[in-house]
């Protein structure tokens, strides 16, 4: 499991793969957050090449989307449509609360909207 | 700080044997590194009565054994009663078997000399099993602290946990298993009135001790809910009313997600709502099919003012309810792979065991498939059936 970003124009990538477990999740979890909180003004969360989403990660994702609007920005996710991710992600009712697409284009789009 | 394994520990060296064997240390010699410092080597009994004792090594050779006077007594019928020796030569560990009658184990080894017992390794004797740790002082002392915080937290959500039902028009059973970081699980059913019965289960993200404290003020106030004034036969307002009370900006960031049921007896009707949560299943009679009980609402505390929805089933007599945390689904069952919800939904529909409950059934077909005996996160499981 791994945590990296990417910033180009207004937007920050940040690209979590491997499996969001127990174990793994807290600390990925806190630098999720602390990428979000201090980015510009988009953030893309991109989860596509993500297993498995715990229960921590959920956490993570909700605080990051409150910090990135808070501070006026918007924030997007990338998931892929057939995976346990977007399971958990329609079950939580996160896509009720953070806009979630199947491609980075079109959730870099939504970031800068 | 130096290594106190390192001195005055030739009197365990007139065994000509050990003086051999210490040559065999994997890699992280004791005052090899800086971090090995404050490191002292520990035994943590891992099963059996004394189940989470942890025993410091010192200077002195340590005797277990059935009876006093062993240093360490283990009431175990298979140990004897001067069973084997365990010394601290040269910073290493050694176990020496003391003529015992079912010997003394290292790694699932019998020994039949003194023995290397590397960090990590465990030494069985009897029907006991303990783990020599080699660890920092400061560590052992942070995880002790935690481990009496979880296992406090661990007895207090159980005796909050109801009584099954064994007769009547709503019969129920259910397993809760802790994960050992202690998910934030938790459920539980009552009857609003005599024809009203309610079943709600809580699951709150995060694990932990906090987690778990969370969970238990949020189940008083679901239990409490009517006495407030909020109508507890109606789900979507119990939920509304949870969010309103436990939204995350004011409750250090926690979140929960929620299955919450309400059955009238007389019309046979199930009403409820999902929060956050994932369906539960209801499976008939016949047990052909399990129909998926679930509304598309946000988690609990995520955001202010959300309008909950309910739904509502017919429910067919001697149909069955199954209500279960996520904990039973998602888990990893070794190699990478998943074990989903995909896997679970046939358990279900699966023919009943006689002479045993619903839960328990699932339980070990759980286990059975994903070949693990105990879980990463909560496994909560909850059967009411309607007669």
């Amino acid at each position: 499991m791994a945590i990296s970003y990417s910033d180009a124009n207004d937007v920050r990538t940040i690209m979590i793969t491997g499996r969001l477990d127990v174990d793994g999740a807290n600390s990925v979890s806190a630098q999720l957050v602390d990428l979000a909180q201090n980015a510009k003004k988009g953030v893309v969360v991109d989860l596509s090449t993500l297993k498995f989403l715990a229960s921590i990660g959920i956490r993570a994702l909700v605080t990051s989307a409150k910090a990135v609007k808070g501070r006026g920005g918007r924030m997007a996710l990338v998931v892929d449509s057939n995976s346990t991710v977007m399971m958990s992600i329609k079950a939580t009712g996160i896509d009720q609360l953070v806009p979630v697409f199947g491609s980075t284009p079109e959730a870099e789009k939504a970031a800068v909207a | 700080m130096a290594d106190p394994a390192h001195d005055e520990s030739t009197s365990a060296m007139d065994d000509a044997s050990l003086t051999r064997t210490v040559i065999v240390r994997p890699g992280g010699a004791p005052g090899g590194s800086a971090a090995a410092d404050d490191r002292a080597h520990y035994l943590l009994v891992v099963n059996g009565a004394g189940r989470g004792q942890r025993i410091e090594l010192g200077d002195k050779p340590l005797v277990v054994g059935r009876s006093k006077p062993a240093d360490l007594v283990l009431d175990d019928s298979q140990v004897s009663r001067n069973h084997c020796r365990l010394t601290l030569a040269m910073g290493e560990l050694f176990v020496t078997d003391l003529g015992s009658s079912n010997g003394t184990y290292v790694a699932g080894r019998r020994i039949n000399q003194p023995a290397f017992v590397a960090a990590g390794d465990r030494i069985g004797i009897g029907t006991h099993m303990l783990e020599h740790e080699w660890r920092s002082r400061g560590e052992v002392e942070a995880a002790s602290a935690a481990d009496d915080d979880l296992e406090g937290a661990k007895k207090y959500v159980r005796s909050l946990l109801p009584e099954r039902i064994r007769d009547g028009s709503v019969r129920t059973d259910w397993v809760l298993q802790s994960s050992a970081k202690l998910g934030g699980d938790l459920f539980g059913y009552h009857f609003i009135d005599p024809r009203t019965f309610a079943v709600y289960l809580i699951d709150v993200t995060g694990h932990g001790a906090d987690a778990a404290m969370h969970a238990v003020s949020v189940m008083n106030v679901v239990r409490r809910a009517s006495l407030s004034g909020v109508d507890a036969r109606d789900p979507a307002r119990v939920a509304g009313y949870l969010n309103d009370m436990f939204q995350m900006d004011s409750h250090g960031g926690m979140l929960l997600s929620l299955w919450y049921g309400v059955y009238d007896l007389d019309g046979a009707t199930l009403s409820y709502t999902s929060a956050g949560h994932h369906a539960s299943y209801l499976v008939g009679p016949g047990r052909v099919d399990a129909l998926p009980l679930g509304t598309a609402n946000v988690l609990i505390g995520m955001m202010p003012d959300y309008a909950y929805r309910s739904g509502h089933a017919q429910v067919p007599r001697g149909s069955s309810l199954y209500v279960f945390s996520d904990g039973v689904f998602e888990i990893d069952a070794g190699d990478g792979r998943e074990w989903g919800i995909d896997n679970f939904l046939p358990l279900l529909t699966a023919p009943a065991r006689s002479g045993m409950t619903e839960s328990r059934r699932i339980l070990e077909a759980v286990q059975d498939a994903t070949n693990r005996q105990s879980f990463e996160d909560d496994f909560t499981l909850v059967v009411a059936t309607f007669g």
